[in-house]
């Protein structure tokens, strides 16, 4: 004890670790109301963690060349010492990446955490989504399977829709005419090496950001107006020990779940691996039915709901500026809600129905960028992405219009 | 909590492995526990697939591991002549003479359960019919003018096909099925539905050769995470106790 008191206290004297460890987590003060929704940030995190440590060992044995992925992947199932555990750890954690990212972005909408002061939090996470999303979509590429092959083919084209630039700017993403060997080497290098390092930037500033202002809370009080001598918020506890021990419950009950899904159901019934991707990419056979991963699926459906050309342009331009804009517009909620109060407990009628309708509209658009393209699911996608978007372009109106109740001062339990 | 969703869980596998591994309804569930049917399957393969379909993501020594053939035994029989047991496994066909001799390349079936389904393999053995405007005279009721002949025919009998009025094959809900044609088989039906079993939950094996060892370490990982959960329960409670 002796010894390791002297060591902290030699380190100390030249890189400030008490004071870090005080400001960061003994003295750290966070709402004493947070709920369950609150412990999604430390999963992210978690889970990020877990793709960097899994993605260093897969990229140990992988090939990314396009003759040699595919077979690569599999000598990491079955000839790498338990490079099956290590994929799908890899595989798995990509799934449960974004149904956390999901849940932690609802938890934003519903309390109002966006809100001032916290515009630059929202904003960099969103910029962090929005990062992990494109490393997800070249990560894809990778097993050189026929829907990643064709998943990418669909997705780089978009680029071809654009007036003027387009084909050669598709060209240039590419790196050839169509998704090639070159396209997987490039893919390869951002998703291990660029995307990676931005992404552990963004999360820096993501959470230093958050540590600056505080965390919001379920109520949307701002506990820092009731603050004793020292300044400490009183409806505050600190965060060692408090929510160390809380979040080390949250990530045990998940990896429960989690362990579950990677030892029993690693396929995950065709959603975390799809059927067609265990068949390698064959530039010459369009699969008849080409569908985005699971959590590219509502915005996929957005892509194809457009239909119709307007204004002399393309369905297919229209289609990807409506996509585009359905993850930008989440970057503007801060500036959309005018409403007073932060918390959904406290906004009135007309905000809990939008909010129901976005969610709503988000699931449904799931399901239909899974299905295969008809009448119905294109009607069924065009209304759902009128609700998705009236959440946030309506919202300047009805949240600064109906009635809200009143914020009580203090927190409660 | 946790150890309710556990034990819930752990009974539900067992009482999965319990259910017969063809249902009434004829769908097949792969058994990996049943030694002897994954054996039978490699023989299967060896006998009637090895000519013309690879397993390349296979290997020899992986099998006579997984299925308990001892290396030596394995060696004398059922190594090819070319081949040593570290090696992975090939087709005797070339792609080439595939192309000429059949018109399309002989598909690796090292993923096939995976790609497909077990149970479609399962089917599809049984699906094959007598159809004379194809080049090898059959044609198979789940893949529309395969390529492939019905090399399990001396063993199944001739098949025919039968639809019902008005109704052709391949179309959505045909109507059709096959039905057992003039010249017998060398085996009786229930015998050949246990082959088809063997090959489908022999290549279901294939495509998943790491669930032998991923099952029995993950109910070890989940009695830890379980524990693990118990503690930190107890632990956040402790702290949180004076929290008003």
């Amino acid at each position: 004890m002796v010894f390791f008191s002297r060591v902290i206290n030699w380190l100390d004297e030249r890189f400030p670790i008490k004071a870090f460890y005080k400001k960061q987590f003994s003295e750290y003060y966070v709402p004493k109301n947070l709920n369950a929704m609150y412990v999604f940030g430390v999963l992210a995190m978690l889970l990020l963690f877990n793709q960097l440590i899994t993605g260093i060992w897969l990229a140990m044995s992988y090939t990314p060349t396009a003759a040699n992925a595919f077979a690569s992947i599999q000598y990491i199932m079955r000839d790498v010492p338990y490079g099956w555990l290590i994929r799908y750890m890899h595989t798995t954690g990509a799934s449960a990446l974004f149904i956390v990212l999901y849940i932690h972005l609802l938890r934003g909408l519903m309390y109002g955490s966006y809100q001032r002061p916290r515009e630059l939090v929202w904003l960099l996470g969103m910029t962090l989504y929005f990062i992990i999303m494109i490393e997800a979509f070249m990560g894809y590429l990778l097993p050189w399977g026929q829907m990643s092959y064709w998943g990418a083919q669909v997705i780089t084209s978009l680029f071809g829709s654009i007036p003027v630039i387009g084909k050669g700017l598709e060209q240039w993403v590419r790196g050839d005419y169509l998704v090639s060997g070159v396209t997987l080497g490039r893919f390869y290098a951002l998703h291990i090496i660029a995307f990676p390092i931005l992404m552990v930037f963004l999360v820096y500033l993501h959470l230093s950001t958050l540590r600056h202002v505080g965390s919001n809370n379920p109520q949307g009080v701002d506990i820092k107006k009731h603050v004793n001598k020292k300044g400490v918020p009183l409806d505050s506890i600190p965060f060692s020990p408090y929510f160390i021990t809380k979040d080390i419950l949250a990530i045990a009950v998940f990896l429960f779940l989690f362990c579950v899904v990677i030892f029993f159901f690693p396929d995950g019934f065709g959603f975390i691996l799809e059927k067609s991707n265990f068949e390698p990419a064959n530039p010459l056979i369009t699969p008849e039915h080409i569908e985005a991963a699971w959590y590219f699926s509502p915005f996929y459906a957005m892509l194809r709901a457009i239909t119709f050309s307007l204004f002399g342009l393309d369905a297919k331009f229209l289609g990807m500026v409506v996509m585009m804009s359905s993850v930008l517009i989440v970057f503007f909620v801060p500036w959309l809600d005018k409403s007073p109060v932060r918390s959904i407990r406290y906004k009135g009628y007309l905000s809990k129905c939008f909010l129901g309708l976005f969610v709503v509209s988000f699931l449904v658009l799931a399901v239909m960028g899974s299905l295969p393209v008809s009448k119905a699911t294109t009607w069924i996608s065009q209304f759902a992405t009128l609700g998705y978007f009236s959440y946030f372009l309506l919202m300047p109106w009805y949240s600064r219009f109906e009635t809200t109740k009143p914020v009580p001062e203090r927190v409660s339990l | 909590m946790n150890r309710a969703i556990f034990i819930a869980l752990l009974s539900c596998f067992f009482s999965l492995s319990a259910v017969a591994a063809v249902s009434d309804q004829g769908i097949m569930t792969p058994d990996f526990n049943d030694r002897a049917s994954l054996q039978r399957g490699l023989k299967i393969y060896s006998n009637y697939c090895s000519g013309c379909h690879q397993l390349s993501y296979m290997r020899y020594k992986e099998i006579s591991i997984d299925l308990g053939i001892p290396n030596a035994l394995f060696e004398e029989n059922l190594l090819p002549k070319y081949a040593r047991i570290g090696d992975q496994i090939t087709a005797a066909m070339t792609p080439a003479d595939a192309k000429r001799w059949f018109g399309a390349k002989a598909p690796d079936l090292t993923l096939e359960a995976k790609r497909r389904s077990p149970n479609w393999i399962y089917h599809y053995l049984q699906s094959f019919y007598q159809d004379k405007s194809r080049p090898l005279g059959v044609n198979n009721l789940l893949l529309k003018n395969v390529a492939m002949p019905n090399v399990l025919e001396h063993l199944q009998g001739q098949r025919l096909l039968q639809c019902k009025q008005g109704e052709t094959a391949f179309k959505a809900g045909h109507g059709c099925r096959t039905v057992a044609g003039e010249i017998k088989g060398r085996i009786s039906e229930q015998d050949f539905k246990q082959i088809a079993y063997d090959t489908a939950n022999f290549l279901a094996y294939t495509a998943d050769p790491s669930r032998f060892e991923r099952e029995s370490l993950g109910l070890k990982v989940l009695l830890f995470v379980a524990l693990f959960s118990v503690f930190a329960y107890l632990l956040k409670k402790e702290f949180w106790r004076d929290v008003r």
